[in-house]
């Protein structure tokens, strides 16, 4: 029993230590979407996350200036297009972020 | 939240089927190989016209079946791109789940030559028809749609 709860009580401290770069709601979505694909592009995730033009704008440059995202702009015929794939950093946190949450869901009674 | 987070990314991977033109295309094709079929009950009396009926019907499966991916690329692009967005998947696939569809049409074609009752009047030749075309059209079917593969939610 005491060494459920001192496990229980490590892997809630280690919540602590979530990235929270990723846990931002908006940016969890992104990230979700980005992880599953191999590259989306503005208009999709505008659609997904439902954010504003800006405020997307904003959380993918966040992204992209921790290395989590890379962002290329390009055109389909003379439609600017901007592309966002999820790098392999951004893949290795995205992995730990989930492993964490899952760790700490776990050990939650009920 | 865990649960959040697979439904995204489960909805981001269904994104391909959404607009439906894979499922349109393929049923086009197997309405035409119907035609096909038909055609060949017309012209069974008639063994050169059945000959070109059947090498045609072939040829038609074969083409059709190269010629899909570019189609439904193409309206991808036009109508479905500039609405509501483009995602690129990556190239792995949900092999088990390839091969099981794919036995699945393996098997219902080589009933009907097997089950002869059953399909009266359909021969070898449609049978075997049905059978490349069967499995030519959902290997292509499954090669422009892979199903994204789906890691362990742990």
């Amino acid at each position: 029993m005491a060494e459920k709860a001192i496990a229980t009580a490590d892997h809630l401290r280690g919540m602590v230590d979530i990235d929270r770069l990723i846990h931002e709601p908006a940016r969890l979505v992104i990230c979700a979407v980005l992880y599953a694909v191999k590259r989306a592009d503005f208009l999709y995730l505008h659609h997904e996350t439902g954010l504003t033009r800006g405020n997307l704008s904003f959380h993918l440059s966040k992204l992209e200036d921790n290395g989590y995202i890379a962002i290329e702009k390009t055109y389909d015929g003379k439609i600017p297009r901007t592309i966002c794939r999820m790098t392999a950093a951004g893949r290795r946190a995205f992995d730990a972020y989930r492993e964490s949450l899952q760790r700490a869901a776990q050990s939650l009674p009920g | 939240m865990q649960q959040d987070i697979n439904r995204i990314m489960r909805r981001t991977r269904r994104y391909w089927y959404q607009d439906g033109f894979v499922e349109i295309a393929i049923g086009l094709l197997f309405s035409l190989v119907g035609i096909g079929v038909y055609l060949q009950e017309l012209v069974v009396g008639n063994p050169t016209l059945l000959v070109a009926v059947i090498v045609g019907l072939m040829a038609f499966i074969v083409g059709s079946s190269l010629f899909v991916h570019w189609i439904v690329n193409r309206l991808k692009r036009r109508i479905t791109y500039p609405r509501t967005g483009y995602l690129e998947y990556d190239n792995q696939r949900d092999v088990r789940g390839r091969w099981w569809i794919v036995a699945v049409a393996l098997l219902l074609a080589i009933l009907t030559l097997v089950i002869p009752e059953q399909f009266a009047g359909m021969g070898v030749v449609v049978g075997l028809t049905l059978l490349i075309g069967g499995v030519l059209v959902f290997a292509t079917y499954l090669r422009q749609a892979p199903p994204p593969a789906e890691p362990a939610d742990g």
